[in-house]
């Protein structure tokens, strides 16, 4: 519940070009609440991408030729995952795209610089310093709002996965499936999560800030504190001061930015169903520093897998 | 529904999974199937060799970054992506009788376009080595990131590889045996690697010249993609530099035609689509730049307007703002970088102990299969098997209880 919350909330708070080309979780999830039966019909979920009742529709009418029982939970596996491949298009296109994007523009942004380093070696001093400063400006507000998005965009792929493995869980558990496991092989090797070459750029992105704008250095320190306690406490307030400095489109991203930082964080706090495997026990335990037989959540996991087993072993023959 | 290697980019991944036979059916039955595998294989090959040591490995994924006219890119036909059953195959096909050639239905078969991007460049070395080598690009994070991430790739794909075959998969996905196989085969296959590697040779000689190539899209398939061209191509920052000489020597990019663009970049496996695509983004994205050089007065004015107001609102300057949305940005890209790293850890450990479930499992099964059991005595397998489960727990710093979910269902469905 907890994640699709976040889910939720982030999608509104993100770029609008963007929204919709997330994960369609909370409809998934609905397919998968429901199943067998269809999902209630709903103007709300019936905006979203997945024709959830044309799913059904094409589970049942293989299920009736069938016997019952075995046929329907492989078709709404066959559907299922019909529908987690065309997201998983939507994603690589999405992100192929933007990708491509990045490139063009970054290496537009590099033209910039060096056309403007050439006037200025050309002339003993400055043309006209005004002008320069300008297009400084303009330049980097420009690399700033293309870093933004860049990390934006590593942001989509990171949720998108973690709402794909959600949901795959979620499909197991219902269905008594063993999906989650291979097509999360699958999607690791994704355009869309293979974000190596984007690091790099966005890694480029930050040398250039920091060759042209070395005074930012300065400041790293004394207002990395200052912010990171000031966007979880001061955000709207902050925003208001930035918003007419920074212009509308780096206004959005930074609101996005700001509501991708809150996803992650609510991400890691620990959810209602204790996981061993989710980020807050992970990053419980890389805190911890040392990790020993006794204070893993393991130990407390041999516990309840214990009882968990005896339970399973009993009924069963 | 089966048996279309050639056009199939799509995604067959784990349809492939489901065909139990493997490398002994090696001589396909198309030519084009034995082309796809022999690549992928000759590819694990390089890889293999090429993760040995890590600047190698670095240098696999840098083939990106080299600069020695070797600008890379990768066609990633989209269908490669998804992970299909077999009632989708039909579906899926249509989407991407695409620009994937053997090659790219090799590539697709790895259910990994990323494929295209690392992977294949492993293949690329094969024949431009020497080139390469020289002009070999550093950058110790990137290096260190991505020879993890290609270790991981081509431990998939080592195992995805024997499962490929022309016969029609089976309906019922069998994740028991197909992992299974993985583990069992994996030393048979180096063997088997070796045989197709000369031919591969052959068959696929690009020039090892300057020329850039674009491994994964050989022209010896019939590539009915004409018709939908929908491969999506993965531009890098070389390719789209090789991109903007060959737009510079035509006159610019108001000059210059995606046919030109093509001829000049000499890029194997580009299609014009590709290019049509490219040049229409870059003109719309040097277009606006230079309109507001000249054209300035209103476009400035905003800008100062927004300083004079924020020295009403509050002292902070753009550069005060700009600063801070880029801390901002900065602390987001760190944390994603760890969400990141947590989660293809999460996936590794639970892929690596449902791997040895599966291992436990069908060594239980073996057992039971040859007495007539009691189930008191499978009882007490189950029983083992937690136990050694319990040892790999404070092995594994606890984090198995993922692959538990389905280990107790499957002990249902057994008994």
């Amino acid at each position: 519940m907890k994640f699709g919350k976040e889910f939720r909330t982030h999608l509104e708070e993100t770029l609008p070009e963007w929204r919709d080309k997330f994960l369609c979780y909370k409809p998934l999830k609905k397919l998968l609440k429901y199943y067998p039966y269809p999902p209630p019909a709903d103007d709300s979920s019936n905006s979203d991408q997945i024709d959830s009742r044309q799913v059904f529709a094409d589970t049942t009418n293989l299920s009736s030729a069938e016997d019952d029982g075995v046929r329907p939970a492989e078709d709404l596996q066959d559907s299922f995952v019909r529908i987690l491949n065309e997201e998983l298009e939507k994603f690589n296109d999405f992100y192929v795209d933007k990708e491509e994007d990045f490139v063009i523009r970054l290496q537009e942004l590099k033209e910039r610089i060096e056309k403007i380093k050439e006037k200025n070696c050309k002339n003993g001093e400055f043309a006209s310093e005004s002008e320069f400063s300008e297009e400084m400006m303009d330049i980097r507000r420009d690399l700033v709002s293309i870093h933004g998005e860049m990390v934006l965009l590593k942001n989509y792929s990171s949720l998108n996965f973690a709402g794909l493995v959600k949901i795959l869980k979620k499909y197991d558990k219902r269905t008594g499936g063993l999906l989650r496991l291979p097509f999360t092989q699958v999607v690791l090797h994704q355009p869309f999560f293979t974000t190596e070459p984007l690091t790099r750029l966005v890694r480029e992105c930050e040398a250039n800030l920091e060759l042209l704008f070395p005074s930012e250095a300065e400041v790293v320190e004394s207002s990395s504190n200052a912010v990171s306690t000031s966007h979880q406490n001061n955000s709207p307030r902050i925003s208001a001061q930035t918003s007419s400095t920074l212009g509308d489109e780096n206004l959005d991203i930074y609101r996005s930015t700001l509501a991708a930082m809150r996803a992650i964080r609510g991400l890691q706090k620990a959810s209602s169903t204790y996981n061993p495997l989710s980020f807050s026990s992970l990053l419980k335990n890389e805190d911890d520093e040392t990790v020993t037989a006794e204070n893993s959540p393991n130990s407390e996991n041999l516990q309840s897998k214990d009882e968990s087993e005896k339970e399973d072993n009993g009924p069963s023959p | 529904m089966e048996a279309r290697p050639v056009q199939r980019s799509g995604s067959r991944e784990l349809s492939n999974l489901t065909r139990t036979s493997s490398i002994p059916s090696t001589p396909n039955p198309s030519s084009a199937a034995a082309a796809e595998v022999a690549f992928m294989r000759s590819e694990n090959n390089n890889n293999n060799t090429q993760f040995m040591s890590k600047p190698l490995g670095g240098q696999n994924y840098h083939l990106l970054a080299s600069s020695n006219g070797g600008a890379v890119g990768h066609i990633c036909s989209s269908s490669s992506s998804g992970f299909s059953t077999n009632l989708h195959y039909s579906s899926m096909e249509k989407h991407y009788a695409s620009s994937s050639s053997n090659a790219a239905a090799a590539a697709a078969l790895r259910d990994d376009s990323s494929w295209c991007s690392d992977s294949l460049h492993g293949g690329f070395l094969d024949f431009p080595e020497n080139h390469h080598q020289a002009s070999q690009i550093e950058d110790g994070g990137g290096i260190g990131a991505a020879f993890d991430d290609i270790q991981k790739r081509n431990d998939w794909h080592e195992w995805a590889d024997h499962l490929i075959t022309d016969e029609d998969p089976l309906l019922s996905t069998n994740w028991n045996d197909l992992l299974l196989e993985t583990s069992s085969q994996s030393d048979s296959k180096k063997t088997l690697q070796v045989q197709p590697q000369p031919q591969i040779v052959q068959q696929q000689q690009p020039s090892p010249s300057v020329s850039v190539e674009l491994r994964p899209v050989s022209t010896t398939s019939s590539n009915s993609n004409n018709g939908n061209g929908k491969a999506r191509m993965r531009w890098t920052p070389e390719l789209h530099e090789a991109f903007v000489e060959a737009v510079n020597s035509l006159g610019g990019s108001e000059r210059a035609t995606p046919k030109g663009v093509l001829k000049k970049m000499k890029v194997e496996g580009l299609t014009i689509y590709h290019v049509k695509s490219h040049l229409q983004k870059y003109r719309t994205a040097r277009y606006r730049p230079e309109p507001s050089e000249t054209g300035s007065s209103e476009k400035k004015l905003t800008p100062l307007e927004h300083i004079t107001s924020l020295d009403l609102k509050g002292g902070m300057g753009i550069t005060e703002a700009l600063r801070l949305q880029m801390e901002v940005q900065k602390q987001l890209h760190e944390q994603l970088e760890i969400q990141r790293n947590l989660q293809l850890r999460i996936e590794e450990q639970g892929k690596y102990l449902q791997m040895m479930f599966e291992k436990q499992n069908s060594g239980l099964s073996k057992g039971t299969a040859s007495t007539s059991d009691s189930p008191s005595k499978s009882e007490q397998e189950d029983k083992k098997i937690s136990d050694s489960k319990d040892h790999l727990t404070p092995e594994e710093t606890g984090k198995c209880k993922e692959p538990e979910s389905p280990q107790p269902k499957r002990h249902k469905t057994d008994n």
